[in-house]
């Protein structure tokens, strides 16, 4: 499922349909499964819903968009034209979710409990503060990683506590440094008796646009105290969530994924009524984020029935997105090649040597770099990697 | 033998637990297996993780649920075999329990009384590389 792709100034047609990987039935059939969660009058249409499905392609699209466990807690499991066999594969894959979680949290309590015996506050970011804070229960929202948020002046000494824990770094850096100076966040993992993979943040959107414009202080004010796998955590606040989760949405998923527009139909069914909607329109707007919460909240409330305020929306729609802003959200919602990203990349960085900083880490990287990521086995071969790595990325290739 | 006087702790660095929708999930780490309680389970392990003994579980769940005593003695008991004959839990040292009543949601008070129930899932631990763990699904004949 992807967002449609409009003029970057111009507002989405109201009513408009996601594209999505379930056909239109489909996609019908599963959000009335998940809003019946909210809304149990949502669960008198299924069998209508579920009559003239392809049951085959359905279960490829329950496994690929990640909702086995929650659709065993719907009224799907109890509609009858389901064989007991795929009721009971629900059912286990809801309880293979929680032992997963279960241990995933476990990890994560450990983490916050080292980070904050260092002297290192951490905002519980994403699956694990959905699993437990919204969903209250963690067997129904499938957690693929663990996401913390730390200051950017603490990144290297969390980094340094999560090693001793037994956290590898998962991506070589071009050159030492390089990824805190221009990205957002570090990938970190843990072999065990279940992997678990860590994205150690410092910022919260992947764009060098919005980091310039983000005052990430705003979020760590905003945080909240809760309690993650049973131990005290700070999670983000109701708006920072909010716009958080659609601009993730939007920007990094590029729209697709029904769990993901579900964890923020569930966060407005939990906490719409208390939301601060022209707070949230105003900070989307001084971040840069307009357009993608205009979006998501837009088709959240049509298709979704999601809580949200007819003047949030027109609050929304009024607001204009600095030009800035609309050419950002173009090139991330239509990225092209990796080449045209740079470049946009490039001209988001405020000075020059910024600007010459980035162009060497993506155009020269250090020779380690080189050797891991295309695995050059002779250091004679080693100068016609960079060409190859820049057609590469000239033609769009990772 | 487990008497009501007894009362129980996790084995805490090997067995994680939590109450997940009214029903306990314990997983033993160190055989990879997962537990459900369900029923009045969850009373009965938060009554655990308390440290209230087994004989104040009991009465607790008498009050909360209006059952007689001696039926939830004994399921009381039971249970508690059960989790021990599992090594999941073990006998404390004696000690003051934290609270004096069991911990309960609205919800949970209002329901009527089932007999906790201990399942034990062997298989699960292949699932676990999953994200999420949905076994088989895409391959289950689901029209018949």
């Amino acid at each position: 499922m992807r967002l449609p792709r409009t003029h970057p100034t111009e507002p989405p047609p109201a009513g408009h349909r996601l594209l999505t990987r379930a056909s239109p039935a489909e996609a019908d059939l599963l959000r009335a499964c998940l809003r019946a969660r909210r809304e149990p009058a949502q669960a008198e249409a299924l069998p209508a819903l579920l009559r003239d499905l392809d049951l085959r392609s359905l279960a490829a699209v329950v496994g690929e968009e990640r909702l086995a466990p929650l659709l065993h807690r719907s009224p799907l499991p109890a509609l009858g034209p389901l064989p007991p066999a795929v009721a009971a594969s629900l059912e286990q894959s809801y309880r293979a979710n929680a032992l997963r979680n279960l241990l995933l949290l476990r990890e994560l309590r450990g983490c916050l409990d080292d980070l904050a015996r260092a002297g290192i506050e951490a905002i519980v970011l994403k699956g694990a503060a959905l699993a437990e804070g919204v969903y209250r229960n963690p067997a129904l929202r499938p957690m693929g990683d663990l996401d913390l948020l730390v200051r950017r002046a603490e990144v290297e000494p969390a980094r340094r506590v999560l090693a001793a824990r037994g956290f590898e770094l998962g991506r070589a850096e071009t050159h030492p440094g390089a990824l805190v100076e221009h990205e957002n966040e570090i990938l970190l993992w843990k072999p065990g008796r279940v992997r678990v993979d860590l994205d150690l943040h410092w910022s919260l959107i992947d764009s060098p646009f919005h980091q310039q414009r983000t005052p990430e202080e705003w979020f760590w004010q905003t945080a909240r105290a809760a309690a993650i796998g049973g131990a005290p955590a700070r999670v983000l606040g109701a708006e920072a969530l909010v716009l958080h989760l659609c601009a993730h949405l939007a920007l990094h998923h590029g729209g697709t994924g029904l769990l993901w527009w579900n964890d923020i139909a569930e966060v407005l069914a939990a906490e719409g009524a208390d939301l601060d909607w022209g707070e949230l329109a105003a900070r989307a707007q001084d971040f840069g984020l307009l357009l993608p919460v205009r979006q998501v909240l837009a088709a959240l409330a049509v298709e979704w029935g999601a809580p949200v305020p007819a003047a949030a929306l027109r609050d929304l729609e009024e607001r204009q997105p600095s030009r800035q802003e609309a050419r950002a959200i173009a090139l991330l919602q239509n990225p092209g090649s990796a080449g045209r990203r740079f470049w946009s990349d490039l001209a988001a960085m405020p000075s020059w040597r910024q600007r010459l900083r980035y162009a060497r880490t993506h155009v020269l990287p250090s020779p380690e770099y080189m050797r891991r990521r295309y695995g050059v086995r002779h250091p004679l071969l080693l100068p016609l990697y960079y060409p190859y790595r820049w057609l590469r990325g000239a033609l769009g290739l990772r | 033998m487990l008497g009501l006087q007894h009362r129980l702790r996790r084995r805490e660095d090997d067995v994680v637990a939590k109450i997940m929708d009214g029903e306990v999930v314990v997983i033993d780490l160190t055989t990879g297996v997962y537990y459900s309680i369900d029923g009045a389970g969850a009373a009965i392990w938060g009554g655990i993780e308390d440290g209230l003994s087994l004989g104040e579980i009991a009465a607790a769940l008498a009050r909360r649920y209006q059952i007689e005593s001696a039926r939830a003695e004994a399921d009381v008991l039971r249970l508690a075999a059960e989790l021990a004959a599992e090594d999941l839990v073990v006998v404390a040292d004696a000690a003051a329990s934290r609270v004096a009543e069991l911990a309960a949601s609205a919800d949970e008070a209002a329901q009527a009384y089932v007999e906790p129930r201990l399942t034990s899932y062997r298989d699960m631990e292949d699932l676990l590389a999953l994200d999420p763990p949905t076994p088989g699904l895409a391959d289950l004949r689901w029209k018949e």
